[in-house]
């Protein structure tokens, strides 16, 4: 059963309602995944998270979470989390005071919020600071509490806005591992423009533009690793012509000094691999880099813009 | 259990409200508004009664007091004050027996929490939730409880930042009393000072449900605090018109037109038992009214 559905969701804005930011929005999140959901300024992620979380009225459509229906606080008291992107924190009370306060509001008894709030504020390395009122609190530490605010409790759903804007590359490996350690307990749907942190941690991802979703699947599906072999190479001109006689089912492309090999379903990619690699050596260029796969950003940017035209140099 | 679990919610979510407001210049700029507005109305007080007391005692030729008091305790004696203020309260003998009860700087104090409560209680309210609706704040707590509970919350916590700051004024008037009066019983004063603080926190209610419910239907707190202050001015020209119309032809409309405006109900704080506490009760009953006269907007409306 999938922990989260959304099904033809629709929401308009304005007094006229002429605004469409989610238009028939469609997409299921697997339950215990770590889901990636991506795509460009104003595609409707933002608008998705908060309608999932009732703040926002939707038009039309189905969000069915954990199985149970659409949310109401009731329901899901201390089993979703929400990292909202551009909520501000009560400035004038400590981290210790906001996360009890949240963790009581979830359903906790005084002793396990006290405890809850002393352990997600551990987690995210904000120990030190739990007594500091939040107003003294650079930008990076309060997005770290607002991360804490969502995994308070242990709720079953976390759904986590844009959670590495801010941070600084220590706090971003930090917060990486503790999402990455949540892998299977629960399950979380992170919405982040970072698609290189975001391919390292998730395991599905859903593309999401003008409002729809064009594109969902497993980071796997999503970037061809079955399919798909990416070399960065040295100086030199690797001759395709040679290449293609060697391996006549695949289609070769060069892009500057990339060179991607997608093979047809089936082909044994350790086969290829030391195929294309004899031939470089051959010509006496070399390998600086080897991936399974596009990038999420290169996968991301071909289903948004379409395959990328210009520098390919198909042969 | 689903009741037991939104009263507790409401409790909490007052609870951080009023923690909240004790930490910021909000709750300190109430406070000593409430009390600078208080204990200075009683020092202008004490001071008209001290100028009308020494020309009293040059009219009578007796020897004036440095403060005032000591004559006044004499009106009271001689039944000259209640005259006095029967013919201030259009002869309402119960009105005048409940105000003899209380020393004069108590009656004062409640007749100027009137004046000034209205004005206080709106001002403060119209920030409990458009504040956070700006800054989206109050989505961490609208995932986790509803806004029913989340508006009454904030109601209850306005009202005791509200509570906290009458219990001040409290102290001001007293110490006014103590000081610059004479004839005043310390703990005779204090006990009647307490004693009308309910009256104050009941009359409170209404001004802060109509804040709040403000408070609720825009993001900007400097919108919400001017309709809820013109709100205040109408409901004021409201009851006047309603009260000149009370013979009319429409004096059923007008009667029960008066019914829902707080003012009519304030006046039943100056009655004995067991009329004040109806007042109070009502006026509870209208406060949560009003403030969850936002609540069908608020409801619907996207955070």
């Amino acid at each position: 059963m999938p922990a989260l559905v959304l099904d033809g969701v629709t929401k308009h804005y304005g007094l006229l309602r002429r605004s469409r930011a989610l238009d028939g929005l469609s997409f299921e999140v697997p339950t215990g995944s770590i889901c990636g959901l991506i795509g460009p300024n104003g595609a409707g992620k933002t608008t998705a998270f908060a309608a999932i979380c009732g703040l926002l009225q939707i038009d039309a459509g189905r969000i069915d979470i954990l199985g149970e229906g659409s949310f109401t606080p009731e329901r899901f008291k201390g089993r979703l989390g929400l990292l909202p992107q551009d909520a501000q924190l009560g400035l004038a009370h400590t981290p210790q005071e906001m996360l009890v306060h949240l963790g009581l509001l979830q359903g906790m008894g005084w002793g396990e919020a006290q405890r809850e709030a002393r352990q997600v504020l551990a987690d995210l390395d904000l120990g030190d600071r739990a007594l500091k009122r939040i107003g003294s609190l650079s930008h990076g530490m309060r997005r770290r509490l607002a991360a804490a605010t969502a995994l308070l409790g242990n709720p079953e759903l976390v759904l986590l806005d844009e959670p590495m804007s801010g941070l600084d590359p220590k706090q971003v490996r930090g917060l990486r591992e503790l999402l990455a350690r949540q892998r299977g307990q629960r399950t979380l749907v992170i919405s982040s423009h970072n698609l290189a942190e975001l391919e390292m941690i998730c395991d599905h991802v859903v593309i999401v533009d003008q409002g729809r979703c064009t594109h969902a699947g497993t980071v796997a599906e999503v970037t061809s690793r079955a399919q798909a072999i990416v070399w960065t190479l040295g100086p030199g001109a690797a001759d395709l012509a040679l290449l293609y006689e060697q391996l006549p089912d695949h289609q070769l492309q060069v892009e500057g000094a990339t060179l991607t090999a997608t093979c047809p379903p089936g082909t044994d990619l350790d086969a290829t691999s030391i195929v294309v690699a004899r031939h470089l050596a051959g010509a006496g260029i070399a390998v600086r880099e080897l991936r399974r796969g596009l990038s999420l950003e290169h996968s991301f940017l071909e289903r948004v813009d379409g395959p990328t035209p210009d520098g390919h140099e198909e042969e | 259990m689903r009741v037991l679990t939104s009263l507790r919610d409401t409790a909490l979510v007052a609870r951080y409200e009023l923690l909240r407001n004790l930490r910021t210049w909000r709750a300190i700029a109430l406070c000593a508004l409430y009390l600078a507005g208080t204990a200075g109305g009683a020092y202008i007080f004490t001071r008209g009664l001290h100028a009308m007391e020494t020309a009293a005692a040059m009219a009578l030729k007796v020897p004036a007091t440095d403060k005032p008091g000591v004559m006044t305790e004499t009106l009271r004696e001689r039944g000259d004050l209640e005259r006095l203020v029967s013919e201030m309260v259009s002869d309402d003998d119960v009105v005048v027996a409940r105000i003899l009860e209380w020393p004069l700087l108590t009656w004062f104090h409640l007749w100027l929490a009137m004046l000034l409560i209205p004005f206080l209680a709106v001002t403060t309210a119209a920030e409990c939730i458009a504040v956070d609706l700006h800054s989206r704040a109050l989505r961490y707590e609208c995932v986790r409880t509803g806004r029913l509970e989340f508006v009454f919350g904030r109601f209850l916590g306005q009202a005791l930042l509200m509570t906290a700051a009458s219990l001040l004024a409290v102290g001001g008037t007293w110490a006014v009393g103590m000081t610059c009066m004479v004839g005043n019983e310390p703990i005779g004063l204090l006990l009647s000072l307490l004693s009308i603080t309910p009256l104050v926190l009941g009359l409170t209610l209404p001004f802060l449900g109509i804040g709040a419910a403000f408070s609720q239907l825009t993001g900007s707190a400097n919108v919400a605090r001017v309709m809820g202050l013109i709100t205040v001015v109408a409901s004021w020209i409201l009851m006047g018109i309603a009260e000149s119309f009370d013979d009319g032809d429409w004096w059923w409309f007008w009667g029960t037109f008066e019914m829902a405006l707080p003012q009519e109900w304030m006046w039943k704080l100056w009655q004995p038992l067991p009329i004040w506490p109806m007042g109070v009760g009502v006026l509870v009953l209208l406060g949560v009214t009003f403030a969850a006269a936002g609540l069908p907007l608020f409801a619907r409306r996207d955070l």
